[in-house]
């Protein structure tokens, strides 16, 4: 689910037309914009540039795979069950103020 | 202006978020609920002057944050809330990448789950010192964009992005901390990272 989420429509005819090259210089670009792309910021230009790398460049893929994973994983780990008594808490005491006004 | 009668409608919806970003800033129930009541009465009393249509939810954020830094800040310093040294970037998977997906029929992220629980991933963040704290929730946790967060935040955009950066290559550390001492991890076989791997 993540790796789709990673490089949509991966497609690999398109990998081998571009040509399966060594790690270089655009892994390192790849890896320093890894979590601005990740977390959608990237100029389309940059982004579309990285999602053409990452597609045929599996230690890239591979890293940015991991690293989405992770996040998803921080975040619904950190998900938490708001107490019912808070809700009610909070809902009467604007109720209190509506009638207050 | 935003309505006043719209307000329960339009935010109520937002507090298992905000509850959960306030447990993480003020570390216990006690103090995360007393701060969410207090959000949500100050941005009723506020709530005339937000101007409907824009992002409510980053607004209450920004109240809650505020809240927070008013309040509970000047109380709260934890021996372990430290900022350790800076550490490489992809600290875990460096480490640990070609342990996932190597279990049949289990994916990558059910392992990480299985390595990372919830008890290790919160003390984890909230180890980070707080000026990590606080962006990495807002991005990783809340899923806020950087311009929202430098306005959560009030500090500017490049700000955000380094701490962010900083904070998350802490955040592995901690929680590789974490799963090695409860040897949950095997014998560090170094993962093939761009540019470092010979042709790959």
């Amino acid at each position: 689910m993540v790796r789709d989420m990673v490089a949509r429509n991966s497609d690999a005819e398109n990998a081998d037309a571009l040509g399966a090259e060594p790690c270089d210089d655009e892994c390192q670009k790849a890896l320093r914009e890894l979590y601005i792309y990740l977390d959608g910021q990237l100029t389309i230009e940059r982004r579309t540039t990285i999602k053409a790398h990452i597609e045929y460049c599996s230690p890239c893929m591979e890293s940015y795979t991991f690293e989405a994973e992770l996040k998803q994983v921080v975040a619904l780990r950190c998900q938490e069950e708001v107490p019912e008594a808070l809700r009610m808490k909070v809902f009467e005491a604007i109720q209190w103020e509506i009638r207050s006004e | 202006m935003a309505d006043q009668a719209t307000f329960v409608d339009e935010a109520m919806p937002l507090m298992s978020g905000l509850y959960s970003a306030a447990l993480r800033m003020t570390r216990n129930p006690a103090d995360a609920e007393d701060l969410v009541q207090e959000t949500y009465l100050k941005a009723y009393r506020a709530y005339e002057r937000f101007e409907a249509g824009t992002n409510l939810k980053a607004w209450m954020y920004r109240i809650l944050t505020n809240s927070y830094i008013n309040a509970y800040r000047k109380k709260q310093r934890r021996p372990d809330e430290s900022d350790i040294d800076d550490v490489e970037d992809l600290y875990i998977y460096r480490r640990i990448g070609g342990l996932t997906g190597s279990t049949l029929g289990r994916s990558a992220e059910d392992e990480l789950m299985d390595l990372f629980g919830e008890a290790e991933v919160k003390d984890a963040v909230e180890g980070l010192a707080e000026h990590y704290r606080l962006p990495v929730l807002l991005a990783d946790v809340e899923g806020f964009a950087y311009k929202e967060i430098a306005e959560i935040l009030g500090v500017p955009i490049g700000t955000v992005m380094s701490r962010l950066h900083r904070g998350r290559k802490q955040l592995q550390k901690r929680l590789y901390d974490f799963a090695e001492a409860r040897r949950l991890l095997p014998d560090p076989e170094p993962a093939c990272v761009g540019a470092d791997c010979d042709g790959a």
